[in-house]
């Protein structure tokens, strides 16, 4: 049974024990996850695949029968399987709005939970990772990391980074295509509450990216519960609206949100990125799931 | 009556609050959002017109606050009022039929008496006649007026007569309605005794008024040369006193009228004439005894009855029916009626008497069984001729008078007295028999002393209570009628419960409100996991 300290410097409001316990056997738990994936279903996914082919040998009595190369068994008429070797230099490119939209209703924690499950999930499958952060237009990395112990390092620096000011997508977007390689995988981690037009991610088109847009959709915002008459106010404009939340306003504004977010999902598919929306009650084992399965 | 509760009142008082925190409450909650990027298009409810509209939610807090309030005061629907019945026994018949303003005087005491009681009480008036009128009695006793008001379920009992009874019974208010001012003088006893070839009459007069009276009585008869007119001596009377004269006459007269006059046998006039006269009647002394007596013995025992009865050569009489008659008894030297309704009853002597041939020297034997106290019931018989009952307060105590010789006779013969209604009052019973003059007259005194020695009765001598109206006033006592508990308790049904109830419904109301709206309104889907 291994203890779980937390480092002094991680905020322990935004990574809970239980979070960090989760964190340390995430490599296991990939691991675990893609043994239950046929090799070869994970390794046609991208280009050049997420596997390298090293050769055949013969079968042996308990190999994996999918792992059976039948067109040998057509041609040779003997039973050979393949054999690969993990791609160990797969870079994660992890970046997070850093504006100040993100912080309520919960939703600072679970980014910043979000975001650091990226990082361990590619960690824990041998790859590299970048953190980053789009604040003011720009995109300023925070933290690289090579190996499953450097999952503290990106705890750090999400502990001391603060939502604040505007992301200023539109701005931040185009920088950051420069920044990530060519067939890296990119995770997008943001509440995309932005006017910028979605287009903006046709800059990522031709760079042969993958991973996902993680879309934090916070209940508030998104679908508002019907009741009394509220005072909205917005934290990073500061403006206040007095508003009437009967159902029929509920629904209006609920609408619109799908919208908006159907718009995104959309550029982000046309981009090879897997649109994942996540709300801040979600559970951390479930979105770890979902990133070591579903994230290409 | 909420005002009267305090809890209640404080209920009240937090109406306001209960409004005024609900508006608190009601005040538009802040929420921080990370955009206001969807509402933008949403109306700004502060720039739209207030509506006025029905708040249910303030209805239900202000309807259980003011529920709860009113059952802290503890509401009752009075279905029926507890009604008391205050039943008055009114005397009809005042010992002065002419007094002034009685009639006035009982209906100021009813309306006294109807002020006194609540809306919902009843009044159960009843009037008491005399059936003591046959022997000249004109008031109802008091244990006839008692009886009156006692019948019946009742809180209240009153009894509204024109003069304040001996005593205060239990449970049973006096109302004395007599005129105060009213004066009267009047005879209230009178006896008379053989003494040496004469006959001594002992007369008693009363004056119930606040000055000296100074009177005389007149004794008037008939003898063979006429009418024979005597006046005895001047009385002189103190207020609210009595003075006694004894007064011989010769035998045999037949007829006595003996009157209360002036001093010089001028015509005396007071408020109530009934009791200023009194008539004599010499009536034959009976005896009986039983016809198989042998003759020494029956000689002996008429010498004997003579002896004590003061009544040589009264005829005799052999059989008869049983008679009986009131006993009367002295009660603090007064005459008075036995209490409840004592008489004597005397059975005809030779029914189951035993021989008396073996009687002699048997004097013992009814002596050590005889009863010392009438009042009990132990005291099974008695024997006449050896009667004579003393009452000191309320005790009756009997005691033997003269003839010892008369005693073992009697008691051979059987002879029995017994405790039985009472005659001479309507019950049923013959009264005028051979016995009773010996009876009610010589052996016994009457009830109202009606009943005198020496072979005479009396009539026209009244109650000394009869004889002295409206002296002593009672007023009523209203506070003993608002004090009386309902006789018919009353009905109500209480409101708290109902109260409560309801206002506990209204809390549930309210606290399901949010909860019931939340459930039927549809809430838009995130479309996002919400694990937690």
């Amino acid at each position: 049974m291994s203890s779980v300290i937390t480092p002094p410097s991680v905020d322990p409001e935004l990574f809970p024990r239980s979070f960090l316990r989760l964190l340390s056997v995430v490599p296991g738990a990939v691991r675990r996850l893609h043994a239950g994936v046929a090799d070869g279903r994970r390794a046609v996914r991208g280009e050049g695949g997420r596997f390298l082919f090293r050769g055949h040998r013969e079968y042996r009595p308990g190999d994996d029968i999918r792992r059976v190369d039948w067109r040998v068994e057509a041609r040779l008429g003997r039973l050979e399987v393949r054999q690969f070797d993990a791609q160990k230099d797969v870079l994660t490119e992890v970046w997070l709005d850093g504006s100040a939209s993100m912080a309520p209703c919960g939703g600072r924690g679970a980014s910043a939970r979000a975001a650091a499950l990226a990082c361990a999930t590619g960690l824990g499958e041998g790859g590299k990772v970048r953190l980053g952060v789009l604040r003011g237009g720009a995109a300023d990395p925070l933290v690289e990391a090579s190996e499953p112990g450097h999952v503290r390092r990106v705890l750090e620096a999400l502990s001391r980074d603060r939502p604040r000011t505007r992301a200023d997508l539109a701005s931040a977007l185009p920088k950051l295509v420069r920044r990530v390689p060519r067939g890296a995988r990119v995770m997008l981690v943001s509440d995309l509450l932005t006017r910028a037009d979605p287009g903006v991610l046709r800059a990522f088109a031709g760079r042969a990216l993958r991973g996902a847009l993680l879309h934090l959709r916070v209940p508030e915002v998104h679908a508002p519960s019907p009741g009394s008459t509220i005072v909205a106010h917005d934290v990073e404009s500061g403006a206040k609206r007095t508003v009437r939340l009967d159902s029929h306003a509920a629904a209006r504004i609920a609408a619109r949100a799908k919208a908006h977010a159907d718009l995104w999902a959309h550029h982000a598919h046309m981009i090879g990125l897997l649109y994942m929306p996540f709300a801040p009650s979600v559970e951390p084992e479930t979105l770890l799931r979902r990133l070591a399965l579903e994230v290409p | 009556m909420i005002l009267a509760v305090p809890v209640a009142l404080i209920g009240l008082a937090a109406l306001p609050f209960v409004w005024w925190l609900h508006r608190k409450l009601r005040t538009p909650p802040e929420i921080e959002l990370p955009s206001l990027m969807f509402l933008q298009d949403e109306a700004d409810a502060s720039k739209l017109p207030r509506g006025r509209r029905i708040d249910a939610e303030l209805l239900l807090a202000l309807t259980a606050t003011a529920l709860l309030a009113f059952a802290a005061a503890g509401p009752e629907i009075v279905q029926r009022e507890p009604r008391r019945v205050v039943r008055v026994a009114i005397d009809v018949r005042t010992a002065r039929p002419d007094a002034r303003g009685y009639a006035e005087r009982v209906l100021a005491a009813r309306a006294a008496i109807a002020a006194a009681m609540d809306e919902a009480d009843r009044l159960d008036i009843v009037s008491v006649p005399d059936a003591r009128d046959a022997v000249g009695a004109r008031r109802p006793t008091a244990a006839a007026l008692l009886g009156a008001a006692q019948a019946g379920e009742a809180s209240v009992r009153i009894v509204i007569s024109d003069d304040a009874p001996p005593a205060e019974t239990g449970g049973v208010q006096w109302i004395a309605v007599g005129d105060p001012e009213v004066e009267n003088q009047g005879i209230v006893s009178i006896s008379v005794r053989p003494v040496n070839g004469e006959v001594s009459v002992f007369a008693t007069v009363a004056n119930h008024g606040p000055t000296e009276k100074r009177l005389a009585l007149s004794f008037g008869h008939i003898s063979p040369s006429g009418p024979v007119e005597s006046l005895g001596p001047e009385l002189s009377i103190p207020p609210e006193g009595m003075r006694s004269q004894i007064f011989a006459l010769p035998q045999g007269i037949e007829r006595l009228n003996v009157r209360l006059v002036g001093r010089q046998g001028d015509p005396h006039e007071d408020a109530m004439p009934q009791d200023d006269g009194v008539l004599l009647l010499r009536v034959a002394l009976l005896t009986y005894l039983d016809p198989g007596l042998p003759a020494p013995l029956a000689r002996r025992i008429h010498r004997a009855l003579d002896a004590i009865l003061g009544a040589d050569g009264a005829t005799r009489l052999t059989g008869g029916d049983a008679v009986r008659a009131e006993l009367a008894f002295l009660r603090r030297g007064a005459p008075s009626a036995a209490r409840g309704a004592w008489v004597l009853d005397l059975e005809p002597i030779g029914e189951g008497a035993p021989a008396l041939e073996a009687g002699a020297g048997t004097d013992a034997l009814g002596r050590d069984a005889l009863s010392e106290d009438l009042s009990t019931a132990s005291a099974g018989w008695i024997y006449a001729a050896d009667a004579e009952l003393v009452a000191e307060g309320e005790q009756v105590l009997l005691a033997r008078r003269g003839a010892r010789r008369l005693w073992p006779v009697l008691l051979r013969t059987g002879r029995r007295l017994r405790l039985a209604p009472d005659p001479l009052r309507g019950e049923p019973a013959a009264i005028d028999t051979p016995f009773w003059p010996l009876l009610i007259e010589n052996l016994v005194e009457a009830a109202g002393g009606r009943g005198i020695g020496g072979g005479y009765r009396a009539t026209g001598v009244l109650d000394r209570a009869s004889t002295r109206p409206g002296r002593a006033r009672m007023p009523l006592d209203a506070a003993r009628i608002t004090a009386a508990p309902p006789s018919v308790p009353g009905r109500s049904r209480p409101l708290r419960p109902l109260l409560i109830g309801a206002a506990l419904a209204c809390l549930a109301l309210l606290w399901a409100a949010p909860r019931i709206r939340r459930r039927f309104t549809a809430r838009p889907a995130l479309g996002v996991p919400t694990s937690r």
